[in-house]
């Protein structure tokens, strides 16, 4: 008996964890995006106002917070002042195959990331400025979703890690 | 040498030969900026040919030609060729990417100079650049789908300042010194080496402080403000600032003893000079012009030399090398002496 009471603890337990895991996938997600959109936000500053070089400005921005996305930055800063001969998109969207997967930023994000590369430090100012917005508004726009998304499902995927586990548990009864 | 030159055995100074030994070409910051195809071509080249490369000219679809020591070839892998249909066709591909690398990935902090339709970069060579212009109220915005590039070598010659040195720097004294010539026979080259020479120091006598004024990025060769070429120790250098407000912003903070600036021509130019002049400092400067009086008969610069402000004129002329010739006129327009390289 005390065997089953344990077992159906532990089911109950962890079935519940992963349902928060889940609830919380949201939050993480956006938190991310969040952190990607101060990035952007800093590299448009460093564009318009100091007029820094993309490898230069992108390893400021690195150092100003720590997260995967600063990795990212760095790393493409680092990769570029090689002088490898790559551009800087094929840089970029390697970069991003590497790193951003570790992050919590769904495929859309990344291909989003990826597009936005296409045009990066090409010509002048207002076209960065242009592409820079263009990101910001889809990673807004993905931000609003994600939050109606976790208030949606927040609270389902709580439940349903509760619940799944005591289905479990009768069942195995 | 078509004259015996007494002067010097009067003034006593160690006259070197210089047959572009002192030359140095950056051969790796020329590589760095080009597209990865062209990379290691120009490796295969002789020295002497490196050392005497000039221009790298890249068009769109058409063959890749570069320029040494005034002859033009074309260039396929690592052969110099002198039939175009042998040549590299350049792809827009190349050109796309060497844009990249000039402006470190960042076109965008280059807007001022894309205007200019120049960017100079590491190594101070200069990069002229056509293509689409993009126009907005009647002026020049930027240029877009760049198309043709003429990569201009920055060479320095060290050394190539020594013979005329003695006639503008006396006693501890420097004369205002004007230099004419025709482009390309090394005015820019000859300017540099004074600066640096005076500034470091010429025969013992401790260096003199000197501010240049850069505008085209020419002399010192800038990149992010640091001069690529060496002009000397005791050089400020003002770069990319337009001529009348860089001679006027040097004297108020940096107090010079010399003024360097490159190309005068406008009436404002003149003004600010005279400004310097009557401030104290000494000016060196450089005008387009192929003699003495044809600098005289142009109306703007009339005034500085009937106002008999300029003490030497240096006069260049390409006889067998770039500026191999150098007339040197004292206030009165008398000539006093010919140089002749090696």
């Amino acid at each position: 008996m005390v065997v089953k009471i344990l077992g159906a603890t532990l089911i109950l337990i962890s079935s519940s964890l992963l349902g928060f895991y889940y609830s919380k996938s949201y939050i993480r997600r956006s938190n991310d995006l969040r952190i990607l959109k101060k990035a952007l936000i800093l590299l448009r500053g460093e564009i318009n106002y100091s007029l820094s070089p993309m490898p230069e400005a992108l390893e400021d921005i690195s150092k100003r917070f720590d997260h995967e996305i600063a990795d990212f930055f760095k790393s493409i800063s680092e990769e570029l002042k090689l002088n490898s001969g790559k551009s800087l998109t094929e840089v970029w969207k390697k970069k991003a195959e590497e790193i951003l997967k570790r992050t919590y930023l769904n495929p859309t994000d990344i291909k989003n990331i990826m597009i936005f590369s296409e045009n990066i430090g090409y010509l002048d100012k207002e076209m960065q400025n242009n592409n820079i917005n263009l990101l910001l508004e889809q990673i807004n726009e993905e931000i609003k979703v994600t939050m109606e998304d976790d208030a949606k499902y927040n609270k389902l995927y709580r439940s349903l890690g509760v619940l799944g586990g005591i289905l479990v548990i009768v069942l195995f009864i | 040498m078509i004259k015996q030159n007494s002067y010097h055995k009067k003034v006593g100074t160690g006259i070197y030969c210089f047959k572009k030994g002192g030359q140095v070409m950056k051969k790796e910051t020329v590589e760095k900026i080009l597209t990865t195809n062209l990379r290691g071509w120009f490796g295969s080249l002789k020295k002497e040919q490196l050392d005497l490369l000039q221009e790298i000219r890249l068009r769109v679809n058409k063959p890749l030609i570069i320029r040494i020591d005034n002859k033009e070839y074309f260039l396929n892998q690592d052969k110099l060729v002198t039939s175009s249909k042998r040549a590299y066709i350049i792809t827009e591909k190349d050109l796309k990417d060497t844009m990249e690398f000039i402006s470190n990935y960042s076109l965008y902090a280059f807007e001022d100079e894309l205007r200019n339709g120049y960017i100079t970069v590491d190594g101070g060579h200069r990069v002229g650049l056509a293509g689409k212009v993009v126009v907005e109220n009647n002026r020049v915005k930027t240029i877009k789908n760049i198309t043709c590039i003429n990569i201009r070598i920055s060479h320095e010659i060290k050394g190539c300042a020594n013979k005329v040195i003695p006639y503008i720097f006396q006693e501890n004294r420097i004369y205002h010194t004007l230099i004419i010539s025709p482009p390309r026979c090394g005015k820019t080259t000859l300017l540099r080496d004074i600066v640096r020479q005076l500034s470091d120091g010429v025969r013992n006598n401790t260096g003199i402080t000197i501010g240049v004024v850069d505008e085209r990025s020419e002399i010192g060769g800038c990149y992010r403000g640091i001069p690529q070429n060496d002009v000397g120790i005791r050089t400020d250098i003002l770069d990319g600032c337009p001529k009348t407000e860089g001679m006027l912003m040097l004297i108020r903070s940096m107090s010079p003893e010399v003024i360097a600036v490159d190309e005068i021509g406008s009436s404002e130019d003149i003004e600010a000079i005279d400004f310097v002049i009557n401030a104290g400092c000494k000016m060196i400067c450089t005008v387009h012009g192929s003699s003495l009086v044809e600098v005289k008969n142009k109306p703007i610069l009339e005034k500085l030399i009937d106002k008999n402000i300029i003490e030497r004129f240096i006069v260049l002329e390409s006889k067998n090398g770039v500026g191999d010739v150098k007339k040197i006129y004292d206030k009165q327009g008398k000539m006093i002496s010919i140089v002749v390289d090696n």
